[in-house]
């Protein structure tokens, strides 16, 4: 089957690695290679990245005489030198593109050289090219940031922070919705006495990925915060929840196993009042109650992550049919079992092609992904946004949440207007 | 922009590293520029020594050169006049184990044709002096569209040396499809050796090619050196300069 990528945005693991590194407001990050490649599509991406990696970013714009003479050392080794005198960072990552990636330029080697003489610390990525995800390199940047910034935090004896603090890992500045997304997640864990320190890599200094350790749970919002998890917890004791909270019943669940793994107490009559949202009465109310029909079915495109909380959402709590669900990624073997088991129709990672045949085939009267998803399901009568590349969508203000009830009911609210608007169209 | 009428007889040379390749395309440069014509000689080698003894020195090489002076790079900063007037270039390359030495062939060719390197020097003959095995799609450059036409390749009956011959020879038969070279046989450049002769004509049919000729081992070759000199200028009247003539001419008959 065809590979070929015309809507889907096929992301790599080196743009993993400059979305994960563009959180870390202090640490410089030299791209060693040729000017151009993804770092400019990256470097030119959005008005926000541009204002973040602003001044921090740089490429060692080699030319084919330095690729063919010396990989483009002596370039190296003199922007390292430039970034550390600016002062102005705490940390420099070195991350080699495709072309130094391919000829195999050894910038471990002069990191360790460089780092030396300069003093400051220098982490390095070789050869995270070619992989296909870009998950796998926000993974990579994530674990290294943490490896190198928490590793002697374990001699230095820690002090828990006295209130109940919780980091997230995963999310980047690529992350679709996220600062809504971080609003409602913030608020449904201070009803549980809980407070969000950090958010790695999204909106984080070295100095705040030293303190991690200190937090009392992590809740991983990605695949790609696993491995740093795992390190936080086999090092430092904390425990962590995979996942986010999607749907009524999804967030109360979560909620609850928050709660138990921290041993904290649910407050109860809270979670009544929050769960009190009518959904089914407005799903009547809609189009005369003419247009609220159980047949219709959802087809879902998402990352494995939010796969199973976003099926019960659809098929609990709005009692749809989930028709199709396209993965975005490959599952980790355990997530796969899982998924399995709901016996839905699941697509790992299709072509363009193949999803199209699927979606032609099993009419989803409801999309929910991203717009990759719509571009190729124009004639799928309700779209929802839930994922990134949402190229076709602003959002300014943080009160359009995903996750959590206030996301449910942001969902459920979206959908209701998309199908009235449907309900109107067709009828004219 | 000067256009090139005349019709330019291209040639590359490959073969193991150190088998004699320089040593034959030098004498070869100078037994041609006996016959008048205008002879380029490329070096496409990281150790740039390909025209040493037609140029008694070493000649800057197009990456250097490039690296120093950027655009402001001239043909005349890296094409020496050597012996008899051949013109001398040296591709150039990195310290072994860093940089990339395909992309260095690839990125000298690229300034030279910007340049105009051919149009400008009009040369009749091309000999491009190609190092080692073809590795990568770096080294096969000199085999492709617009550059040699006619291959040959140097082995003595070393068993590395005909297993390299062995391996570029498929390399110039994968791109006959494309239109690229052709093979126009092997360079026996003898070093001894038990049944030597015996092992190179037991290879030529697994090579897929002919024996196109034969240097013995000679002395002289050293001797030359010594004063800096190829074989044709140092010792004119040698067996072996009358060998070097011998290619000369089947060369350009081919
Ligand atoms: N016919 C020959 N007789 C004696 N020595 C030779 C002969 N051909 C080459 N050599 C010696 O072999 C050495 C290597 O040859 P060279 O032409 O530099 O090889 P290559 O260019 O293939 O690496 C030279 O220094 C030269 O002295
Ligand atoms: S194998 Fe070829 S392309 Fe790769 S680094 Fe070496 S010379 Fe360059
Ligand atoms: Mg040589």
């Amino acid at each position: 089957m065809s590979k070929i990528s015309s809507v889907f945005l096929p992301a790599n693991e080196y743009l993993g690695v400059l979305w994960a590194l563009s959180g870390v407001k202090d640490v410089a990050v030299i791209n060693h290679g040729t000017g151009g490649c993804n770092f400019f599509e990256f470097a030119t991406a959005s008005d926000r990245t541009k204002r973040l990696i602003h001044d921090r970013f740089c490429s060692t714009g080699m030319e084919a005489e330095d690729i063919a003479l010396s990989g483009g050392e002596d370039k190296l080794k003199a922007a390292i030198e430039e970034m550390a005198q600016k002062g102005d960072f705490s940390m420099i990552a070195i991350i080699a593109n495709p072309v130094s990636s391919l000829i195999g330029v050894d910038i471990e080697a002069v990191a360790k050289e460089a780092g030396e003489k300069t003093g400051i610390p220098i982490i390095t990525f070789g050869d995270s090219v070619w992989q296909e995800q870009a998950e796998k390199g926000i993974e990579l940047a994530l674990v290294k940031l943490v490896e190198h910034l928490c590793a002697d935090q374990k001699d230095k004896g820690l002090t828990k922070e006295p209130s109940f603090s919780v980091n997230i890992i995963g999310p980047t500045i690529q992350t679709y919705n996220w600062k809504s997304d971080k609003k409602e997640l913030c608020r449904l864990l201070s009803f549980l006495g809980m407070e969000v320190k950090t958010v790695i890599p999204y909106d984080t200094t070295t100095e705040e990925i030293k303190k991690l350790p200190q937090a009392n749970l992590n809740i991983v919002a990605t695949a790609a915060g696993l491995q740093a998890a795992k390190y936080l917890e086999r090092h430092f004791q904390i425990p962590y929840i995979y996942g986010l909270p999607y749907g009524k019943k999804g967030t109360f669940e979560w909620l609850q196993e928050i709660a138990k793994m921290t041993n904290n107490p649910l407050p109860m009559k809270w979670i009544k009042e929050e769960m009190a949202f009518p959904v089914h009465h407005y799903f009547e109310r809609i189009a005369d109650g003419t247009f609220y029909q159980k047949e219709w079915t959802v087809a879902l495109a998402c990352p494995p992550v939010m796969a199973k909380k976003m099926i019960q959402m659809v098929t609990e709590d709005w009692e749809l049919r989930v028709a199709a669900v396209r993965l975005t990624t490959v599952p980790e073997k355990e997530e796969a079992e899982e998924l399995e088991s709901l016996s839905v129709p699941m697509y790992v990672t299709p072509s363009e092609l193949e999803w199209k045949k699927i979606l032609r085939e099993c009419q989803p009267f409801i999309l929910m992904g991203s717009a990759e998803d719509r571009l190729l399901a124009k004639e799928i009568p309700v779209h929802l946004r839930i994922v990134e590349p949402a190229f076709d969508v602003f959002s300014f203000f943080e009160g359009t949440p995903l996750v959590g009830w206030e996301g449910f009911k942001c969902m459920t609210q979206q959908l209701l207007n998309e199908i009235s608007r449907y309900a109107i169209v067709s009828k004219k | 922009m000067i256009t090139n009428t005349k019709p330019i007889k291209r040639i590359a040379i490959y073969g193991k590293g150190g088998i004699g390749k320089s040593t034959i395309s030098a004498n070869l440069s100078a037994a041609l520029s006996e016959r008048g014509l205008k002879v380029m000689q490329i070096g496409c080698d990281p150790k740039a020594d390909s025209t040493m003894y037609l140029a008694r020195e070493k000649v800057p090489t197009v990456l250097n050169v490039l690296k120093e002076k950027k655009n402001a790079i001239q043909l005349s900063d890296f094409v020496k006049e050597g012996f008899n007037g051949v013109l001398c270039v040296e591709v150039g390359g990195p310290t072994p184990g860093v940089g990339c030495a395909g992309q260095g062939i690839i990125a000298a060719f690229q300034q030279m044709k910007k340049l105009n390197a051919i149009e400008t020097y009009q040369p009749d003959v091309v000999i491009y002096d190609v190092l080692g095995d073809v590795v990568c799609g770096g080294f096969a450059v000199p085999l492709r569209d617009g550059y040699a036409e006619d291959v040959y390749i140097i082995s003595s009956g070393e068993r590395m040396s005909l297993y390299a011959a062995y391996n570029i020879s498929r390399a110039v038969q994968n791109f006959r499809s494309r239109g690229y070279a052709t093979l126009k046989g092997l360079i026996f450049n003898s070093k001894g050796g038990e049944n030597e002769v015996q092992r190179v004509h037991e290879a030529l049919e697994e090579i897929g090619t002919n024996l196109f000729h034969k240097f013995p081992r000679d002395p002289v070759v050293q001797q030359c050196e010594k004063e800096k000199k190829t074989v044709i200028e140092g010792a004119p009247n040698s067996k072996l300069a009358n060998e070097y003539r011998e290619l000369a001419r089947k060369v350009m008959e081919q």
